[in-house]
């Protein structure tokens, strides 16, 4: 039987769901009725932290294991301005054994030992904080100067 | 007992057979015990063995096996018998693309060479991260980490960390093209954590 051969009329307001709206049924509310024609944007994943997409290469190329194998090759300085560039950066830069590194190499006369009891009780084992609170001689050509962050 | 003895003969003459065949073609193959007994065919010919590196688009590139040897993930695989195990092995590396390869094999040909001085290849190696641009030093990198090259994975982490190095946050979010999604206060606040970071 071809479908041309039946032909229903439809009442118009059983074309949408408007009408629904306005009729009260006994003893039932329907709220979500309210939902439709409305577009519900979906939750943006927790990993994303914008919606739109990445377009830098190197987010897009490196993982951030390979980020932070870059970072390991900087100076401290770098480091510290390097965390002001994006959020990705800033937490990259956080991780422990970039500043553990940095301590260990402005302090190697102190001694490894010496070091790692004194990032322990004085710093509350804060590598990040140990370099930033603790006074460091920095040279700068002929001059030393005492950097008291 | 008695039959432990006479496979124990029986792999001697497997041996002596394999040193045979190896002297009569000239090959110049040694056969002797691993370290765990094992029977194993040192060829005597440097690594110049042919090994057949088959990349992500399906494309194959030759390199030496002394080459193929500074990585570390393909000289497990060659140790392993990964792919074939003959004579020529084709080895598939599935993350990285044919001009990537290249580019990588290009390092450890020259860096597997016998006659390289010192100081000719801190050359070379400057010269050829200077001819790789953003798109391909990133993609060298991931290349280096998966096929585990040390030297290569140092030299071009360094490129990157030396672009870096000077600049303010401004310059390298254009260097980079980086959409800064910090917020104005997050900014002030690292800004204020690290002073000494923008005193140089």
């Amino acid at each position: 039987m071809a479908s041309s051969d039946v032909s229903v009329d439809v009442r118009p307001e059983f074309n949408s769901f408007d009408h629904l709206r306005s009729i009260r049924y006994i003893a039932t509310d329907r709220p979500w009725l309210t939902l439709y024609g409305i577009r519900v944007q979906p939750v943006t994943p927790f990993s994303s932290l914008s919606s739109r997409p990445d377009l830098a290469l190197i987010h897009q190329c490196l993982p951030d294991e390979l980020l932070f194998e870059i970072f390991a090759r900087m100076s401290p300085y770098s480091l510290g301005r390097a965390a002001c560039v994006c959020r990705k950066w800033k937490y990259t830069v956080r991780n422990p054994t970039l500043w553990r590194n940095a301590c260990l190499k402005t302090w190697q006369r102190t001694g490894m030992e010496a070091n790692y009891q004194m990032v322990q009780s004085l710093y509350d084992s804060s590598w990040r904080k140990m370099w930033m609170l603790r006074p460091r001689i920095q040279f700068d050509g002929i001059s030393s100067r005492r950097i008291l962050s | 007992m008695a039959a432990g003895k006479g496979k124990g003969k029986e792999g001697e003459c497997d041996m002596a057979a394999a040193a045979a065949e190896a002297e009569k073609k000239g090959e110049g193959s040694t056969v002797s015990r691993g370290a765990a007994g094992e029977r194993v065919v040192e060829d005597s010919g440097g690594g110049r063995r042919t090994i057949h590196l088959k990349s992500k688009d399906g494309k194959q590139h030759d390199v030496t096996e002394a080459s193929a040897r500074l990585s570390k993930t393909i000289a497990g695989m060659i140790l392993a018998g990964g792919g074939g195990g003959g004579a020529d092995q084709c080895i598939p590396t599935p993350d990285i693309d044919h001009d990537t390869l290249r580019v990588v094999m290009q390092y450890c040909d020259k860096h597997a060479a016998d006659d390289a001085d010192e100081e000719d290849l801190k050359e070379w190696d400057e010269d050829f991260v200077d001819e790789l641009d953003q798109d391909a030093l990133f993609d060298v990198i991931a290349a280096a980490n998966y096929l585990d090259i040390d030297g290569l994975l140092d030299l071009t982490c360094k490129r990157v960390a030396d672009t870096i190095k000077g600049k303010t946050p401004e310059e390298i979010r254009k260097e980079f093209n980086i959409v800064n999604d910090l917020s104005k206060e997050e900014e002030e606040e690292i800004r204020r954590e690290n002073p000494w970071a923008f005193e140089q």
